[in-house]
């Protein structure tokens, strides 16, 4: 077996273009299906759900009624059409990159857009929610086929700045997204703590899915500066002198126990965690994502 | 604390570098955006305390380093007062003993004093150390003139020492010792001086603490104990004891004392031959003479050995005894015969020439002259004569003239003189046997009373100088010889003649002084007369030397002879009228020294005391001659036991000090004195040693103290 060479990220960056780059990236993969987890008006029984006015009434199950005096409908599952939201921390700490590699921020963004098509190449309906501490762009999921240019438009006119609210970010989520969808959250996750996750519980119990992309760059947990250096936070978090040498160790067990402790409490939440370093190719990433996905049956 | 190199101070300055490449380095800092600057604070904060203390201390030795550098370049040293036993006395050390082995040197405990001291310096050494030997007698012995680690031959060296019993030339040694010090690789330098500190060891200039420059620190080890007490016998004489009858000789002794008191007795032992013959007592006063004297008959002719003796322990040893070789008939027997005797005296041929002889000559013996007219002169007068004068003769009957040459050939010196009697067709008739070359004529230039006497007169002008007639006369003021006139001369034939040569010629290129060879003995040709007719020579100051040397080398005797000499004193011995082919010497102890004239001479320095005999040998015969044989005593200036002052002792030994050689470390102290650099310069290579482990292997020192952590998973 061939082993399949992928585009480097480096390279891929010169490209301009979020559409080029996503495409280039989607049209080198083997296009994955996935099943998707919404209900729809198919033969194979899903669940019951209490009936709410505006219902279908062909769907309320009688025997339920008939036993627990209630009226319940009957949920199906789908092959229906994937509503998804893409969401991008496009916050300043997103903006690092070291030795001209590409930044966290386009790594991100051209993530998002190489998700969003391979959504769309299966009829799904990707939507792009782009945020920093304030909610940024919206773009409602479409599975139209100027979505992907909308996407990436958006996504190569956003500017990586200012500071990081995610937790705000999944409450807008929480907020406009009505329909079990699948929300993907592609960030650095420096902000993410343990009021984020009870955030995302919240989703989860809504039936959504919830994938994690943590985008990593090497410099970040290797430390790999000589000399007496001043480190400016990039969210203002202030300056520090040191001697990076001084420092390497504690600051990489630091950084370890902070990128292990995310995965874990991602697993805890059923979460989708994914790490996505910069200096490795994004197919790795789409390739992890979906194989994890057959794995998981495509549902939680 | 003291500084040796206080300009060296200023380099403290440098201690502000570390500080302001530290505060540089904080400007020229790089600057980097950094996201997980959350994680950085965190670990800078637990680390917080850890890394201020580290570059505290990375601070402090960075900074100590340029202070102990200039602090141990400045050569500090403490004053502690005491012996020096500090750090350079460890440290390796080239040590140059100088040994004063002059005659002033033995004292009661003899040589073995001096041995013991240089012995004990040499056993103290450690094996690292290196070691010189110099000698400081009047030449400078070097027997380990260089550096050597090999102390057992120095000790070898030192126990086989025996006193010389000569002058002292310290100035020389201490030079000797400087080039030494000069070679050495040590660190350290020590001089180590044994000596009994007398005044007279640095002759009339003195002693100039100069001299002590680039010794090293300068130890000096007075065997003397401060002892300046001495009596010496500083000399011996003899004159003919008129008064006592014309065999007895007067013998005195001169006697100095230093540091006695007054009224001291001193009794003065004599021996002749080395038999006791008398005893001599005499007062002398503090820092006095006195004289011991001694009328003495000796028994028979020929030369002896006279010894005056004292019994001094307390000061120096070595003058308390001198010789004195006396020869008793050594006077030349000359027979003048006089050719133009006349009533008035200072017309006479002979007047100047009687009264030359009759002075004494170098030995203080007056030849024995008797004078015969010519007409009387039978050729029986020549039995105990020496030389024979023909001055001024017409004419000798034939057997007078058979006589004559027959006491040539037997070793006799004939000397003939030129005047109006001279008829040469006569003289080359009658002589012929005997003169070195034949008379063609005689030459008048001018009358003695002439007024142009100056202007047609001639002049001595070549002259053998290497001859021992004439050799005086190459000393300053010998050249008054050629001021003098020649009025007339005999003008010889030129024809050569077998065994005669020229010594003397006139300005116009006339022989003045003819020689000739004959069996054993030697005839001299004076060209013009003895007297002040033919020539002013007899009113010259030039007179007495010449006459006397002419007769001294036609009687075979040297023209300088020696009876008493200094120790270390360079005797020239004249054995031209032996013409042998080897002088040999024979000192008191030791073996034979061999001497091969030159010019009639040899040159030779006695270096121990006592009697020194003298033969001379030609092919394989080898004869003693009395005349020859000397005695020698140590020269009477080490009986001086004048101590150097103290101050300029201590002024030595200080610019000694101030003048060291400056090694690659430079540094050593006198006496008392600590120094502190090698500390410092320790402390400076703990110091780098320590910044290096901290700062140069921290990633190093790092990777072993903990375990990284793995970012493989990531």
């Amino acid at each position: 077996m061939t082993q399949k060479t992928f585009l480097d990220p480096r390279a891929l960056s010169k490209l301009g273009s979020m559409r080029i780059v996503s495409r280039s990236v989607v049209e080198g993969m083997i296009t994955g299906t996935h099943r998707n987890p919404n209900r729809g008006s198919s033969v194979e029984f899903a669940e019951y759900k209490e009936y709410r006015p505006g219902d279908d009434l062909r769907h309320v199950d009688w025997r339920a009624w008939g036993r627990l005096d209630r009226y319940y409908v009957k949920q199906f599952e789908d092959e229906t059409n994937v509503r998804s939201f893409l969401m991008v921390d496009s916050s300043a700490s997103m903006n690092f990159s070291w030795e001209g590699g590409p930044s966290k921020h386009w790594y991100a963004s051209a993530l998002a857009a190489s998700l969003a098509w391979l959504q769309l190449g299966q009829g799904d309906a990707p939507g792009l929610f782009v945020f920093d501490e304030r909610p940024g762009h919206w773009l409602p999921p479409s599975s139209r086929r100027a979505q992907i240019d909308d996407i990436c438009r958006v996504l190569d006119a956003t500017p990586a700045k200012g500071r990081t609210s995610i937790e705000a970010a999944l409450g807008r989520i929480a907020e406009r997204v009505h329909a079990r969808s699948m929300v993907v959250l592609i960030s650095d996750l420096l902000e993410f703590g343990e009021d984020l996750l009870s955030m995302a519980r919240i989703l989860r119990r809504r039936g959504m899915e919830v994938v994690v992309f943590h985008v990593l760059d090497r410099a970040e947990f290797e430390l790999p500066y000589e000399g007496l250096t001043i480190f400016e936070g990039l969210e203002g978090e202030g300056d520090l002198l040191v001697d990076p040498d001084d420092i390497r160790t504690a600051y990489q067990e630091a950084f370890l126990a902070h990128a292990n402790r995310m995965k874990q409490l991602c697993g805890s939440a059923d979460l989708e965690y994914f790490r996505a370093r910069t200096d490795k190719p994004i197919e790795e990433v789409l390739l992890a994502f979906i194989q994890g996905r057959r794995r998981s049956g495509g549902r939680r | 604390m003291n500084f040796m190199q206080p300009a060296m101070l200023l380099g403290l300055l440098a201690a502000a570098i570390p500080i302001i490449i530290h505060l540089i380095n904080r400007q020229r800092a790089q600057r980097r955006a950094f996201p997980a600057m959350e994680f950085l604070l965190r670990s800078q904060q637990k680390l917080a305390r850890r890394l201020r203390l580290k570059q505290w201390l990375l601070l402090a030795l960075r900074v100590s380093i340029f202070v102990f550098l200039p602090l141990a370049l400045s050569l500090p040293f403490l004053d502690c007062g005491g012996a020096a036993v500090g750090i350079d006395g460890r440290l390796p050390a080239s040590v140059v003993l100088v040994i004063d082995d002059s005659a002033s040197m033995v004292r009661r405990d003899g040589v073995d004093a001096v041995r013991d001291v240089a012995l004990r310096q040499i056993r103290d050494l450690r094996t690292w150390d290196q070691i010189a030997v110099v000698f400081g007698s009047d030449t400078p012995r070097m027997e380990l003139g260089d550096l050597t680690d090999d102390h057992g031959r120095a000790i070898e060296i030192v126990e086989n020492t025996a006193i010389y019993p000569g002058s002292t030339a310290l100035d020389r040694a201490l030079a000797a010792a400087r080039e030494i010090q000069q070679t050495s690789q040590q660190p350290v330098q020590r001089t180590v001086w044994i000596t009994d500190l007398a005044v007279a060891g640095w002759g009339v200039a003195g002693f100039d603490p100069s001299m002590a420059e680039g010794l090293g620190t300068l130890e000096v080890v007075d065997i003397s104990d401060g002892n300046a007490t001495n009596l010496a016998l500083t000399e011996l004489d003899y004159i003919e004891a008129d008064d006592a009858g014309s065999d007895a000789w007067r013998l005195s002794a001169s006697l100095q004392a230093w540091g006695y008191e007054a009224g001291h007795a001193v009794e003065v032992e004599l021996l002749v031959d080395g038999v006791p013959v008398g005893t001599a007592v005499t007062e002398i006063s503090a820092e006095g003479t006195a004289l011991a004297s001694w009328v003495h008959t000796f028994a028979a002719g020929g030369a002896h050995t006279v010894t005056a003796r004292i019994q001094d322990d307390d000061g120096i040893l070595s003058d308390n005894e001198r010789q004195l070789r006396i020869r008793l008939d050594q006077g030349i027997r000359v027979l003048l015969v006089n050719g133009d005797a006349r009533a008035v005296q200072y017309n006479d041929e002979l007047f100047y020439l009687e009264r030359a002889l009759g002075a004494s000559f170098e030995d203080n013996a007056a030849a024995t002259v008797n004078t015969v007219t010519a007409d009387r002169f039978s050729g029986s007068e020549l039995s105990g004569v020496d030389v024979v004068v023909l001055a001024n003769v017409a004419g000798l009957p034939a057997t007078t003239v058979t006589a004559l040459t027959q006491f040539v050939e037997q070793g006799g010196g004939l000397l003939l003189t030129a005047g109006d009697n001279v008829d040469p067709a006569r003289w080359n008739n009658l002589f012929a046997g005997l003169l070195p070359k034949p008379v063609r004529d005689i030459t008048r230039l001018s009358a003695a009373d002439d007024p142009d006497v100056a202007i047609k007169s001639t002049r001595l002008a070549e002259l053998d100088a290497r001859h021992p007639i004439f050799r005086v006369f190459s000393l300053p003021g010998g050249e008054s010889i050629q001021s003098v006139m020649v009025f007339a001369y005999l003008l010889l034939e030129p024809a050569p003649v077998d065994g005669a040569r020229t010594l003397a010629s006139f300005g116009d290129g006339g022989p003045a002084l003819v020689e000739r060879r004959l069996g054993e003995g030697r005839v001299l040709l004076l060209t013009t007369s003895i007297d002040y007719d033919w020539t002013s020579l007899p009113i010259r100051t030039t007179f007495l030397p010449l006459v006397q040397r002419m007769v001294e080398y036609l009687a075979q005797q040297g023209g300088t002879t020696v009876t008493q000499a200094a120790v270390g004193q360079r005797l020239q011995l004249d054995v031209e009228a032996w013409t042998p082919d080897r002088v040999i010497v024979l000192p008191p102890e030791g073996e034979r020294v061999v001497l091969l004239p030159e010019d009639g001479q040899v040159l030779f320095t006695p270096r121990a005391t006592g009697l020194h005999e003298v033969l001379v040998g030609s092919g394989d015969s080898e004869s003693a001659v009395d005349s020859l044989s000397f005695t020698a005593n140590i020269p009477p200036v080490e009986s001086d036991p004048t101590r150097l002052d103290e101050s300029l002792l201590l002024q030595a030994q200080t610019v000694a000090a101030n003048s060291r050689p400056q090694t690659e470390t430079g540094t050593e102290l006198t006496a008392g004195q600590r120094s502190l650099w090698p500390v410092l310069l320790f402390c400076v290579l703990l110091v780098l040693y320590a910044e290096t482990l901290i700062s140069v292997r921290r990633r190093l020192w790092e990777s072993f103290r903990r375990k990284r952590p793995d970012l493989e998973g990531l």
